[in-house]
């Protein structure tokens, strides 16, 4: 059964297409090609503009919401979204009912698009307009993306969501949001670590809560990588980290693990986990796995009665990822301590107040000298740690606005008091 | 892409979602089918590229094909392969994907739901990979990624300012700041020293116990069932099948001791969700698993004792089962098995034994550590409760390990019904050393050998002839009155083993005239034409003594009568007779004489019996001839005679 499409987009799209086609064929003075522009005219006009299309990935979306396609539609339609990315219109704005004469141009430059033309910078057609959007290229078409713009988009996403779930403390958990903060986290990891890292620390701006919770939710990820740890296992351990951290951490400092992981639990409990369009969700069906998994792992944090220094496995790496991000904040300086820091601090504690095996994980992930610590080189210069080197201890420091491979070991050294610049924040 | 046949995977998981779609009956018969027709091919995986769906790269459908129609949506969702997990679907999970891709609208939010159902392992029996489905790709499309990129330079330039020291601007804050930075400085510090000195380092060995320890499989079991006994609201939403499944795939792989004692820890649990679960625990072939996997230095672990003193269940069952028979095929593990009885204690091993699933290799490995162990009364008692299958284990344990349980054997067979007895007087016969056997002995003698049938009575009287107990234990058998003839008749048989006590037993006595018919006939018949001949020959003999002293006697008296000495009886006989009577010193001399021709007598019925049964009669001997008495005085002679002549 066709879905639902009560503006009459997809009968815009398979006209656009035929147009395409025709004048691919026939070439823009054919009386077919007037004949399909006057339709893909009345179908303009039927959509009620304004339209914005997005031809993103291998779907279209029209005012940002996916087009629903079925399968006669859908190859067309591809084959309209490649031309449109030829063309260079990831994104097509149409404002009111374009002439006739309008639209056999857009037809004609789609049709040029097809063959991988792009549009000329000076076409113009009125009351249509287009950009490409750089990021639009995802999936099997990102391998042209930057690692670093990667990262960063999806280090930026994750705490707009982040920011969502602290912000709505009073609601049950959106399971999709932190689902997804966990998601692009993983992908990120995947497609460059060290990209991450670098995005997460180096980034100017202000540590908010949020922003520490996806910092910590990815140390325990990027922990769990490095391991190899079974990814139903890890990804739990992250989600149940994202709850724990957003409920834990304070602008400055936060509350115990212990208490944090109770309140966590007990948002999460009532919430729906699927959505309402699952078809498990709602019908009293079963737990998802991995749902149950968070919350076993809350609960097994927050009704412990041991000590968290006895803790052991994942309670133990929890708590010391979350400890440390509590501590980033020290309330009686106005600068954030980097992970380099953190790490340090953890060290110190190794085997007191911390598990020693939880600091030899996270120390093993982000290595001895991690991305972003301040350091200084031996000749006296200070840099930040870029990326990692063959060796830990000499890793691509960045020294002003150069690069350099230290050729003996840096030495790390405390954070220099930032300026908090206000509307910088990272990700806004 | 090359259109091949269509697959029929694709077919039967297609068909089943599209006869969901159109609402359709027998789901469950069409999933059972989906999921069969996958086993049957286990490494296929469907992979999707938009509209079309691919097996091994081939399009697996065809244009169009109605199975096909739920690939789109999916697609959008992020999914791009489905292939089975390890544990493999049952019929309710794939009814479950199906289901879910039934249902699935090619709109956000059914998307969305979709991707985040998939990521929450809602698949389960299945393995689902996904790439960013449409909807997050849109999202990210938006941030823009010059932003970003300033930021970084933004960045470089800050730290370039933040770090030189020629621009940084000291205030009396940043003095404190400075301040508190040395107390930074020292963990720095020390953070970089230890990782000169290699304090970090995580070679593979740590590496995969630090996994371990986040994997840990005991952790999340128990986490979860701790979870779900705090909130029974949710019981109905838990499936503990899945868990149990996961728990035997878990320790198929790597047996882990603790997750052991966690289910050690759960069976004695009565909160639902524990219940539940260790109920479909024992549906699964857990404790075989633990026994097959188990190393052999841990068997002797604090969980395997803890799993052994707890109550019996399906997984101590079956672990105990598991071992023993592991210690039946390897010496290996029977030497961990023997060390782990002794360690554990007999009777904690023996109330996770079931009898009535004593397998061959099981009862190899019982035999043999059952010995090494003290033995325990209780544990005999079970066994010959349990006669049938039990009686080949009483047999095949060595006396020394039998003897201290003898006393509830016996007792056993002496009370026992024929049927329950006779299979381990069988079997502890057939194994048994000679003390065994000679105590089965003592044992039919004093049932009188009632209740066991002949086939069981007969080895066990030979084997006792044979041991040198037929004197003590059959003959008296043989000879009991109050005995059943059937089995005294074996006990006679049984003697001929050895000749000198069968001829004692058959031989003639007053109470032979008591014997019950059966026995009589069977002694006629033995003792009648069965003598031996050595047995004629003695009965012979007997008679020709007493003929001699009756003819001896008869000779004196006529002596005596005649006034004859031996001379003159021995002249009348023969007609010499001299007149003088002889001296009687002369007379004494015996002479040689010839058997008589009289019938030899019957002999009498307290003679021995004969050396060899079965010996040919010989032929009757003659009668012999009065004896003479040497004092037998000879009739008198003529008067020529008398004189010499």
């Amino acid at each position: 059964m066709p879905a639902h499409d009560p503006q009459g987009t997809r009968g815009l799209l398979i006209d656009l297409f035929l147009l395409m086609k025709t004048i691919g064929t026939h070439g823009v003075d054919h009386p077919l090609t007037a004949k399909g522009a006057n339709l893909l005219a009345e179908s303009l006009k039927k959509a009620s503009p304004p339209i914005e299309l997005h031809f993103v990935g291998r779907a279209v979306f029209r005012d940002r919401t996916l087009v629903p396609l079925d399968l006669d539609e859908y190859p067309k339609v591809l084959e309209l979204s490649a031309a449109a990315v030829g063309m260079g219109a990831t994104e097509l704005v149409i404002d009111g009912t374009p002439k006739v004469v309008d639209v056999i141009r857009l037809g004609d430059l789609l049709a040029a698009g097809a063959k991988g033309i792009a549009a000329p910078g000076s076409a113009k057609i009125a009351g249509v307009s287009w950009r490409d959007l750089p990021a639009a290229r995802w999936g099997r078409d990102a391998e042209d993306v930057d690692p670093e713009v990667f990262c960063a988009t999806h280090l930026a996403l994750a705490i707009a969501r982040t920011e969502e779930l602290v912000a709505r403390n009073r609601e049950p958990w959106n399971w999709s949001h932190g689902m997804a903060v966990v998601r692009r986290l993983e992908n990120a990891v995947e497609r460059s670590a060290d990209g991450l890292a670098r995005a997460l620390e180096v980034a100017p701006g202000e540590w908010s809560p949020a922003r520490r919770a996806v910092s910590a939710t990815y140390r325990l990820l990027s922990a769990t990588v490095a391991l190899g740890v079974q990814k139903q296992a890890a990804r739990a351990a992250a989600h149940a980290l994202l709850g724990l951290t957003c409920h834990g951490l304070a602008p400055v400092g936060g509350v115990a693990t212990v208490k944090g992981a109770a309140a966590a639990l007990l948002r999460m409990m009532p919430a729906p986990s699927g959505g309402k369009a699952n078809a498990s969700a709602g019908k009293g069906s079963r737990v998802a796995p991995h749902r149950l998994k968070v919350c076993a792992l809350l609960h097994e944090i927050a009704h412990t009665a041991r000590d968290p220094r006895e803790w052991e496995g994942l309670p133990a790496l929890i708590h010391l990822v979350y400890d440390l991000e509590k501590g980033r904040i020290p309330g009686n300086v106005d600068f954030a301590l980097t992970y380099a820091d953190l790490l340090a601090q953890a060290a110190a504690k190794m085997g007191d107040g911390f598990d020693e095996r939880s600091v030899r994980t996270l120390v093993y992930a982000s290595g001895e000298i991690p991305l972003g610590a301040h350091v200084t080189l031996a000749d006296g210069h200070a840099g930040i740690v870029i990326e990692h080197g063959g060796d830990p201890l000499r890793p691509k420091v960045l020294v002003g606005t150069q690069l350099v491979m230290p050729d003996r070991p840096v030495a790390l050294r405390p954070p220099a008091p930032r300026a908090t610049r206000t509307g910088t924040r990272f990700g806004a | 892409m090359a259109t091949a046949q269509p697959s029929p995977i694709a077919l039967a998981f297609g068909g089943l979602i599209h006869s969901m779609q159109q609402g359709a009956f027998d789901l469950e018969g069409m999933a059972r089918q989906a999921v069969d027709a996958w086993l049957a091919e286990p490494d296929t995986t469907l992979t999707l590229d938009g509209t079309t769906l691919l097996v091994n790269g081939q399009d697996a459908l065809g244009a169009k094909a109605k199975e096909g129609r739920w690939v789109l949506p999916a697609f959008m969702a992020g999914l791009r392969e489905i292939r089975l997990d390890e544990a493999g679907p049952e019929a309710s999970d794939m009814l479950r994907l199906a289901e879910e891709l039934a249902n699935l609208k090619p709109q956000a939010e059914a998307v969305e739901a979709f991707r985040d159902w998939l990521w929450m392992d809602g698949a389960e029996g299945f393995t689902c990979v996904c790439e960013e489905s449409f909807t997050d790709a849109l999202d990210a499309a938006f941030v823009d990624p010059t932003a970003a990129k300033q930021e970084l330079l933004a960045l470089r330039s800050e730290a370039a300012m933040s770090l030189s020291d020629t621009t940084l601007a000291v205030h009396s804050r940043d003095l404190d700041a400075a301040a508190i930075r040395e107390e930074f400085q020292l963990p720095l510090d020390a953070l970089v020293a230890s990782a000169r000195e290699h304090g970090f380092d995580v070679d593979e060995i740590r590496r995969a116990e630090l996994k371990r320890g986040c994997e840990d499989p005991a952790f999340w079991v128990k986490a979860q069932v701790d979870f779900a006994a705090a909130n029974p609201a949710l019981a109905p939403s838990l499936d503990p099948r899945k868990l149990a499944v996961s728990v035997v795939q878990t320790l198929k792989h790597d047996l882990d001791l603790d997750l052991v004692a966690v289910l050690g820890e759960l069976a004695q649990r009565k909160d639902p969700f524990a219940v539940a679960l260790a109920a479909a625990i024992e549906r699964e072939p857990i404790g075989e698993t633990i026994a097959a996997s188990v190393r052999l230095n841990e068997v002797g672990s604090t969980e395997v004792e803890r799993l052994l003193s707890g109550d019996r269940s399906r997984i101590s069952q079956g672990f105990v089962h598991g071992f023993m028979e592991r210690a039946g095929n390897d010496r290996a593990a029977l030497d961990a098995a023997i060390a782990l009885v002794k360690k554990v204690g007999l009777k904690n091993l023996w109330k996770h034994v079931d009898l009535g699933k004593l397998g061959a290799p099981m009862q190899r490995g019982l035999v043999q550590v059952l010995p090494k162990c003290d033995p325990n009364p209780a544990i005999a008692r079970d066994l010959l409760r349990n006669a049938k299958t039990a009686g080949a284990l009483l047999a095949a344990m060595p006396a020394a390990a039998l003897v201290p349980l003898i006393g509830e054997v016996k007792t056993f067979l002496e009370k026992a019904e024929h049927g329950a007895a006779e299979p381990v007087v069988d079997a502890l016969l057939k194994g048994g050393d000679a003390a065994t056997v000679k105590l089965l002995g003592e044992i039919a003698l004093a049932r009188d050998g009632g209740g066991w049938r002949k086939q069981t009575l007969e080895p066990l009287l030979k084997a006792l002839v044979a041991g040198g107990h037929g004197a003590e234990l059959v003959l008296p058998l043989a000879k009991n009155k109050k005995a059943d003839p059937p089995a005294r008749l074996v006990a006679y048989q049984a003697l001929r083993g050895e000749p000198a006590l069968f001829d004692k037993a058959i031989a003639r006595s007053v109470s032979d005239a008591s014997e019950p018919a059966q026995i009589k006939q069977w002694l006629d018949t033995v003792r009648g034409g069965g003598s031996s001949g050595g047995g004629v020959a003695r009965y012979v003999a007997i008679a020709l003594v007493v003929l001699v002293v009756v003819v001896a006697g008869g000779a004196f008296a006529y002596m005596k009568k005649e006034g004859l000495d031996f001379a003159g009886l021995v002249g009348r006989i023969t007609g010499s007779a001299p007149a003088t009577p002889a001296t009687p010193a002369e007379s004494a001399k015996p002479e040689g004489r010839k058997p008589g021709a009289t019938p030899a007598p019957t002999p009498p019925a307290s003679a021995k019996p004969a050396d060899k049964p079965g010996a040919t009669p010989a032929t009757p001997a003659k009668p012999a001839g009065k004896p003479k008495s040497p004092n037998q005085r000879p009739k008198p002679a003529s008067p020529d005679a008398a004189n010499g002549k």
